[in-house]
């Protein structure tokens, strides 16, 4: 029997929640606020509780990024580590490490890139010789993050910008939906190339994350249309193919993403448009989801009434009097396989269907993942 | 540098061979440029295969088949000077492989042929499309065994492939039904049981590539719940992955109408082979 660990954030008895969802941990913003000074005396980094603070208020966000900072706060905690006498490193610092970890999932639950990559972490610091000196011990685990990064996130980045930015043609006309990092990185390289494309980015509420990409698109003097999920019916018959990009891909096939990737999905199928998904092998995950409801993050139901820079618009202020109104909002989405024509990878273009085939050589082969 | 007409000019010869195939010609031709060549370490042998491939894939209005050839030979020359030792034994066995390669396919064609069998029923009606060896081989096989069956020809204009399959199966002794490519949804609706086809390529996602009317045929097919059979050999894997019709190298065939019948401004499209998704 698992032993629940212990919150390190207290939280607030239960807000109103909706049925179909109770079984997730629901939002509750106030409690991280008001502990976040004591937090700061109970011997946390403080720089963890920075992380921590950025989590939960969306400051940083998106697979990659998530994981990219909390690797990095890995590498400054264990910067200023030193084994305490009497102790032994790999037990010590795995100790220290998953209070932080619990910290982090208080914060915000984990994404599973963080997930994947401390999963790696801990190997590491269980391949650690006991008797291996503090200095070498943390220069090891420092390099082995490094590399991590580097092969498992910056590198395969490219190699998926590569590898999907060949099935862009001339003349293209490319949807995209919100913010990822990958389909970004893939429509920089062809524009690179010199391919001759426009892009369409499809938004919506509460977090308009598709302004960024509009705004880095133009940058790079790619041509842009901005549209909200709204009109997507509207606007695919122009298109010629979407790239989507995903929080995780699972062991059936179905890839996790930002909510709203399936309507997209769902929709371009309809009009047979090809769905391409821009994700790196670390983002696998065994897990195995049928729906959007077993699994889900639910986000703050306040950002759903308020609208940035209209005060006027507050019908839903007082939402958490009305007795029959629960508020939802939800922050993942699971797109089925049979909508994803092509999930691009940095081991090369695979369908769906072969994502259980890359985790099973990822748990064989010893020197991956 | 010699070798790179010599690459283009071996390739032509075993290709013109009869019964011959695309994959297994760039092969041999790619066999031959290693025997020619003067090469003492992997890397040099690697270089002469590469400047030879890009020959072969330039010359040919990129063919899929070539391309995936030429793939399949690096793949096992990497493979081999990987575990090997002895650079001369290791490029000796290559290029005993490399002859070998052709013998191997008519074993791989037997192979498919067993495993068909169990397909072919008695009293049957298979629709075929296009021309393929394999699925002859196939047919052959299944008469060799004593089995009743009838098969229904579709034309597959414009090259006569239809033509070309109704002659070989006359001279199995096979009753033949030859039919215009745009009756097949009327056959196959009742009196055609199951569908043969042959592939030019196989890609990554399990789809397939092959004479235009391939796709149309397997929608129908379908549609009315009737099996769908490809045979292929192996070696007709690629690493393409394509997102849609277009996504396949345009291959053009032998002009779909007679010269003056149309008026001059009209656009003729004529595809070769289309992609059947899995």
């Amino acid at each position: 029997q698992r032993q629940k660990r212990k919150s390190l954030v207290p939280r607030e008895t239960q807000v109103k929640s909706v049925e179909l969802f109770s079984h997730l941990p629901q939002f509750d913003h106030k409690p991280l606020e008001k502990s976040f000074q004591s937090l700061l005396f109970s011997g946390l980094h403080p720089e963890v509780v920075k992380l921590g603070q950025a989590y939960a208020n969306l400051s940083i966000s998106g697979a990659n990024a998530r994981c990219l900072a909390m690797l990095a706060i890995f590498k400054l905690v264990i910067e200023d580590y030193n084994t305490p006498p009497g102790k032994v490193l790999t037990r010590d610092l795995t100790n220290h490490i998953n209070i932080i970890i619990q910290f982090l999932i208080d914060c915000r639950p984990l994404a599973v890139t963080m997930g994947n990559a401390i999963r790696f972490f801990k190997t590491k610091i269980g391949a650690i010789h006991p008797s291996t000196p503090d200095m070498e011990a943390k220069k090891f685990l420092v390099d082995e993050i490094d590399q991590f990064i580097q092969d498992k996130i910056l590198d395969a980045s490219n190699v998926i910008a590569d590898v999907a930015s060949a099935k862009i043609q001339d003349g293209d006309v490319v949807l995209t939906y919100a913010f990822s990092t990958s389909v970004l990185r893939t429509l920089q390289a062809a524009h690179e190339r010199g391919t001759r494309f426009r892009v369409i980015v499809i938004d919506s509420r509460p977090h308009f994350e598709g302004k960024k990409l509009v705004q880095r698109l133009c940058f790079m003097g790619v041509s842009c249309t901005y549209a909200y999920i709204t009109s997507l019916a509207y606007i695919l018959p122009q298109v010629t193919t979407v790239f989507l990009g995903a929080a995780s891909a699972l062991a059936n096939g179905t890839v996790v993403s930002r909510v709203g990737t399936a309507a997209v999905a769902a929709t371009a199928n309809a009009f047979n448009i090809p769905v391409v998904v821009c994700c790196e092998t670390y983002k696998f995950s065994h897990r195995v989801q049928l729906d959007a409801i077993t699994h889900n993050e639910l986000g703050d139901p306040d950002a759903l009434c308020e609208v940035k820079n209209r005060p006027d618009v507050n019908d839903l202020r007082n939402w958490n009097d009305l007795q029959n109104l629960r508020l939802l909002n939800l922050r993942y989405d699971a797109v089925q396989d049979k909508y994803i024509t092509m999930i691009a990878t940095e081991v090369g273009m695979i369908p769906a269907s072969s994502v259980p085939v890359i985790l099973r050589e990822y748990n064989t082969g010893p020197s991956l993942l | 540098d010699i070798q790179v007409p010599f690459v283009v000019e071996q390739f032509k010869q075993f290709a013109a061979a009869p019964d011959a195939n695309e994959v297994v010609a760039t092969i041999q031709a790619l066999t031959e440029v290693l025997r020619k060549s003067r090469a003492t370490t992997t890397m040099g042998v690697q270089a002469d295969l590469d400047t030879a491939s890009s020959e072969l894939i330039k010359g040919k209005e990129s063919s899929i088949s070539i391309k995936s050839g030429c793939e399949l030979f690096k793949r096992f020359i990497t493979r081999m000077f990987r575990d090997a030792q002895d650079f001369e034994e290791c490029k000796a066995k290559l290029i005993h492989r490399g002859e070998r390669f052709k013998k191997s396919t008519v074993i791989s064609r037997l192979k498919i042929v067993n495993h068909a069998k169990p397909f072919i029923t008695d009293d049957c009606t298979i629709l075929v499309h296009g021309y393929s060896r394999v699925v002859l081989a196939v047919l052959h096989n299944a008469v060799s065994n004593n089995k009743r069956f009838k098969v229904v020809v579709t034309e597959s204009r414009p090259d006569e492939a239809g033509i070309r399959m109704v002659k070989a199966l006359d001279d199995m002794g096979v009753p033949t039904v030859f039919i215009s490519d745009s009756a097949v949804a009327h056959y196959l609706a009742n009196e055609v049981d199951v569908v043969f086809v042959g592939a030019e390529a196989v890609v990554e996602n399990g789809g397939i590539v092959n004479k235009i009317g391939t796709y149309q045929i397997s929608i129908i097919a379908n549609t009315f719940n009737k099996p769908f059979y490809v045979a292929a050999e192996s070696y007709k894997f690629t690493r393409i992955y394509p997102l849609n019709q277009k996504d396949i190298p345009y291959m053009g065939t032998k002009s779909l109408v007679e010269v003056n019948s149309l008026p001059s401004s009209t656009e003729v499209w004529n595809a070769g082979s289309d992609f059947t998704p899995p």
